[in-house]
């Protein structure tokens, strides 16, 4: 229990705070509409904000006029937005806490997010006045400021719209960070006429990024708090069989059934928040080690996370004591059983329709989880107790000892199940992840080829670095951001002949064609033979079909590639260049372009291979800590019925000394029952753990980011939770019989 | 007298409220301390304005137009008004300008450097109900503005506007959320030019030009949810501009102008010094039947109140020579739920038993 709260308290934690550093740029996830305007006509949002404020639209709170564009800067092509801070009330939150006068109103002055800015840089006509920290480069400027810097005087590209009465949204996303994307919640559709009113999910999908890390993330925190239910269902019915007397003693002397369940719905209760404060410690002291716990903004999101980690956990611990406390009166209902089957299936073709979203996709995963436990584990004991036929005396004690292990499973059967689904989710992670890296791997081996990559190099002279020694071909690439119907892009130029092409998986070379990502195809419905439709911000009108759909894994925003002769780039930014060198120039080269552009940086493809695969291996640290904790929580579950239950076994063992068995033969069986329990374990975790990961690569990926990743059933994923497996689960059948003999000596 | 501080509104609790807006809204979706308060206030340096030194002599209609060079102004204006069945309402409509830099220069529409900022407000007295919405927007064509020639002061599609080529009768429209406000105000007393001339000294440092148009008859319609009221009544409209800051000494004021049925007006105010109270600057003044002014000696009137709502004082004593009124709120919560709260609404006057007028209240700093 402790453990379940330790870890959805500090997933809750790490999800706020994944969500915070992925989207910068906060003001835009206040709005949930968006009306992009033909033409970029001023009027259009005065007529419509005419209209709110005649009351033609109850159901909106707030709009703001928005400039979107990009300007280059610093070498690079930057996003630029320009909103009316004086629109609505709540535009004014993206000012920022630094900015100490009127210039944003009154002067050309910037609020710069990201990497790259300081305060009181000049861009073009204006002046950075505030700096904000963020991931991406992002300038926001005062909507008159915006369309100077712009040169597109009274021009509005967009309204953004408000919602009146979304507390209860941010309450549940308060609650479950992602959820509302795990939904794949929209907003109610709104009809204005004259009007196209979008959705924001589109034209943000930054947000949907973030929400899905954050979705995905408590999900597995979910299973921590799952696996602590088994346990805690498995304890309170030891104590309930343990206590059978004392009940019967309880009821004669006419206490109800209720009064006595109560008492043990007590005795839960108290274990659970007692579980929990002890998790509620462990969290504050490893967010205190990850230094998160000094922010007071994090500590209210950690009250949040711990509130909800022992609400979750009590109830989990109180239903289990219920059910258990219950059963020791009934026995299950074999219907019962057959509706939680039948509903399990149900579950799980409803997670395969792809309109169920990402939740659909865990789903998909639930409903595996629940075949296993009513479907896979009971049919594998009653496999193990059908009759054999007896051909002598030695099949016959063989035939005991098998059934003796089935009885060992049986009577396993819950923290079995806990313990399963634990191990299984480890090798569906492991499996998934390292399916990713395979993938990943590819895509970077296609992707960076030998040789020098330049960023932010828009001041680099291409004609003169032709000209040096070593240098065999350079590829300028152009950046430029295009507006959809339904969203934006971010388009490339590049040469696409056959080699270029090949980096994104495309055998032949492009020329009237666009390569897209799958980011782009799955937000604009875009795939093979469809048109690209749109409006670069130079007013460049774009129309080429889609010739390819490549993986970008990482990415948020959606990419086009286009051949640099199919436009016009003298508007596009030329901020990266990739130079091929001969063998052993590469140092001079990069020194001799450091030395002449220190503003540029120059990197080896080799070293951006090896970055970015670090970069992903960190990024799953998280992934895998969290599987770890519930496999820890599920051993620890095993172990400790298996002790409860050793007194039990040692009845059987007399038994089976009375009929002549040797201690040695006793022995042989403790080693036998271990063994084929622990292949049992592994036996029935493995398809599971499999399915899981088929699900996590096929659904949950496409579903949560877009890309797909091909399965691939390597062995280290899955040797290291299948030994685990098997050594707790032989463990768990050798610590009773360790303790036998222990009482005996 | 609406000058510098002691009015309903003055230029610090124009940029409080639009600060507190802002910075209000801010913590509600993201925890931040963005400071408003410097962003639309004390970072500017107020010296740079016009200034109000007793140079300018009001003149109409130019002075009922904005006066941008000035750093802030308001167009102010309460109504008391009443059903034919005599249920009564009370309507109050602000509209405030705030210039955001002494010598910003116009370069397009969007970026005039002005700012403006609205209170509507309604009182349902049967119902003792307070309705008030508040809005801010930068100065724009389409958005909010203010001319003298035809005279219009607007934030959207609230505003107060001159009907024809004259300045009256003046057309007063706000569609707010929950009510519509359709007035028509018609002069019935001559302008009032506050302090001397208008201009209107505060303290040895500050002062402002301020005039009133009091008694203005009123009839038009009213809209509360589903129900509308034809109402009749009589307004009061105060202007007042300036570049000065109020002291930091003083706490607020409490500020009352007042119909009698005798066809007299009576509007007195007084500042809260920190330190020695409502003495440290207040002013009361008759407007006759006949428009003439008959401004009351400091000595011979005090206020005091009798009874809080709250923390607003709601009922006053109010003592000019011998004679003793009781001011009174019509109802007790009439609040303004804006991001600075304060109390500003529809009183009752008696002379002992008998009323013997209407008018309005404000209360702020308490």
């Amino acid at each position: 229990m402790a453990l379940a709260v330790v870890a959805v308290t500090v997933i809750h934690v790490l999800s706020h705070q994944a969500i915070q550093n992925l989207e910068g740029f906060e003001l835009r996830t206040s709005y949930q509409y968006v009306v992009p305007v033909p033409d970029s006509d001023e009027q259009q949002y005065f007529e419509l904000r005419k209209l709110w404020r005649a009351g033609g639209l109850p159901d909106i709170e707030g709009m703001v006029p928005v400039l979107e564009g990009s300007i280059s800067a610093n070498g690079r092509l930057t996003p630029v937005f320009g909103i009316d801070f004086l629109a609505d009330l709540n535009a004014s939150q993206i000012a920022g806490p630094s900015l100490t006068d009127t210039s944003l109103l009154t002067s050309n002055s910037l609020i710069a997010l990201g990497p790259d800015w300081t305060v009181g840089q000049r861009i073009k006509n204006a002046t950075i006045v505030s700096h904000t920290a963020s991931q991406t480069n992002l300038l926001v400027a005062d909507l008159p400021a915006a369309q100077q810097l712009l040169g597109r005087p009274n021009q509005v590209d967009a309204i953004w719209m408000r919602r009146a009465s979304t507390s209860h949204i941010s309450f549940l996303e308060d609650i479950l960070p992602g959820l509302l994307t795990g939904l794949n919640y929209r907003s109610p559709k709104l009809e204005i006429e004259g009007f196209d009113v979008q959705d924001m999910s589109n034209w943000n999908p930054t947000h949907s990024f973030a929400g899905s890390i954050a979705f995905n993330l408590s999900l597995l925190g979910a299973l921590a708090v799952l696996v602590a239910s088994f346990i805690a269902y498995e304890a309170s019915s030891s104590n309930v069989t343990r206590r059978a007397l004392e009940t019967s003693r309880l009821l004669s002397l006419g206490a109800s059934h209720a009064q006595v369940r109560t008492v043990f719905l007590f005795e839960a209760l108290l274990l659970a928040l007692a579980g929990s404060a002890l998790g509620m410690m462990i969290a504050i002291g490893l967010l205190h080690v990850l230094r998160f716990i000094a922010v007071e903004a994090i500590m209210n999101v950690f009250v949040v996370g711990a509130l909800k980690s022992t609400l979750v956990g009590v109830f989990a611990f109180l239903a289990a004591a219920y059910i258990a406390s219950s059963q020791s009166r009934e026995k299950p209902r074999r219907v019962w059983h057959g509706i939680l089957i039948a509903l399990s299936l149900g579950v799980l073709v409803f997670g395969l329709l792809p309109e169920s979203g990402l939740v659909g996709a865990f789903l998909v995963v639930v409903a595996f989880c629940l075949i296993q436990v009513f479907v896979v584990v009971p049919l594998t004991v009653r496999l193990l107790r059908q009759p054999k036929p007896l051909a002598s005396l030695k099949s016959l004690v063989r035939v005991l000892f098998l059934r003796l292990a089935a009885r060992q499973f049986k009577l396993f059967q819950v923290p079995l199940n806990a313990f399963s689904i634990a191990i299984a989710t480890a090798i569906g992670i492991g499996l998934m992840v390292s399916s990713f890296r395979v993938n990943f791997e590819d895509l970077l081996d296609r992707r960076i080829q030998p040789g020098l990559h330049l960023v932010n190099a828009a001041q680099v002279d291409v004609q003169q670095i032709a000209g040096w020694e070593g240098v065999m071909d350079i590829r300028p690439y152009f950046r430029s951001v295009g507006r959809l119907s339904d969203g934006s892009v971010s388009i490339r130029a590049a040469r696409l002949d056959s080699w270029e092409a090949s980096r994104y998986g495309y055998d032949q070379p492009v020329s009237g064609g666009v390569l897209v990502n799958r980011q782009l195809a799955a937000r604009h419905g875009l795939s093979v033979g469809s048109d690209l439709e749109t409006r670069l911000y130079d007013g460049t009108q774009l129309s080429l079909p889609v010739l390819h759909v490549f993986n970008s894994y990482g990415r948020v925003e959606s990419v086009a590639i286009v051949h640099v002769d199919s436009v016009d780039t003298r508007e596009w930014v030329r901020d990266r260049i990739t130079l091929q060198v001969a063998d052993g120039y590469e140092p001079s080269i990069s020194t001799k372009l450091r030395e002449l552009y220190p503003a540029v940086e120059v990197s080896d493809n080799s070293e951006i291979r090896s970055v970015a695969l670090q970069v992903f291996d960190r990024t799953f640290v998280l992934t895998n800590a969290i599987a770890l904790v519930a496999v820890i929580v599920a051993v620890v579950g095993l172990l400790s019925s298996s002790i409860a239950l050793h007194e039990r076994q040692e009845h059987e063992y007399r038994l089976l000394r009375t009929i002549g068995l040797s201690e040695r033969q006793l022995t042989f069986s403790t080693i036998f029952q271990s063994g084929v329990f622990g292949i049992l374990s592994c036996a029935i975790s493995l398809p599971l753990g499999i399915a899981i990961a088929w699900a996590l690569c096929v659904l949950v990926n496409p579903r949560a980011f877009q890309w797909t990743i091909d399965l691939h059933l390597h062995a280290p994923p899955l040797i290291v939770p299948i030994s685990f497996s098997v050594l707790a689960a032989m463990l768990a059948c050798v610590i009773p019989q360790l303790i036998r003999m222990h009482h005996r000596n | 007298m609406r000058h510098q501080g002691s009015g309903p509104w003055s230029f610090e609790v124009f940029c409080l409220a639009a600060i507190s807006c802002l910075a209000g809204c801010n913590s509600a979706n993201q925890q931040s301390d963005f400071d408003l308060t410097t962003w639309l206030g004390e970072s500017v340096n107020s010296t740079e304005f016009a200034q109000v030194d007793g140079s300018h002599r009001i003149t109409f209609p130019r002075d009922h137009g904005p006066h941008d060079n000035f750093m802030t102004e308001w167009w102010y204006i309460t109504s008391v008004l009443e059903t034919e069945a005599g249920k009564e309402f009370g309507v109050q409509f602000t509209v405030f300008r705030r210039a955001l830099a002494p010598d910003m220069e116009k370069r397009d529409s969007w970026s005039t450097g002005q700012v403006y900022m609205a209170h509507v407000a309604l009182s349902d007295v049967s119902k003792r109900r307070h309705y008030d919405e508040e809005r801010l927007s930068r100065g724009h064509e389409m958005l909010a503005g203010a001319s003298d020639s035809p005279f219009r002061a607007f934030v959207e599609n609230w505003s107060v506007a001159s009907t024809s080529s004259e300045f009256f009768p003046l057309a007063l429209q706000a569609q707010a959320e929950s009510f519509i406000i359709d007035l028509t105000l018609t002069q019935t007393k001559p302008i009032v030019l506050q302090g001397k001339d208008g201009y209107s000294v505060k303290s040895p440092e500050h002062a402002s030009y301020y005039y009133s148009i009091p008694r203005m008859a009123t009839t038009g319609s009213l809209t509360v949810g589903k129900e509308s009221y034809e109402v009749a009544g009589f307004s009061w409209m105060d202007r007042e501009w300036s570049s000065g800051l109020l002291g930091r000494q003083y706490q607020g004021w409490y500020w009352f102008a007042l119909s009698l049925s005798d066809g007299r007006d009576l509007i007195l105010f007084s500042l809260r010094d920190r330190d020695i109270g409502d003495d440290s600057h207040r002013v009361a003044q008759w407007i006759e039947a006949d428009g003439s002014t008959n401004p009351i000696e400091r000595e011979s009137w005090s206020a005091k109140p009798v009874r809080h709502w709250k923390q607003w004082p709601v009922e006053w004593e109010l003592t000019i020579g011998d004679t003793l009124l009781v001011v009174s709120a019509k109802f007790d919560n009439q609040e303004m739920n804006t991001q600075i709260p304060y109390w500003e609404g529809l009183v009752e006057v008696k002379e002992g038993a008998a009323s013997t007028g209407s008018g309005y209240m404000e209360l702020t700093g308490y």
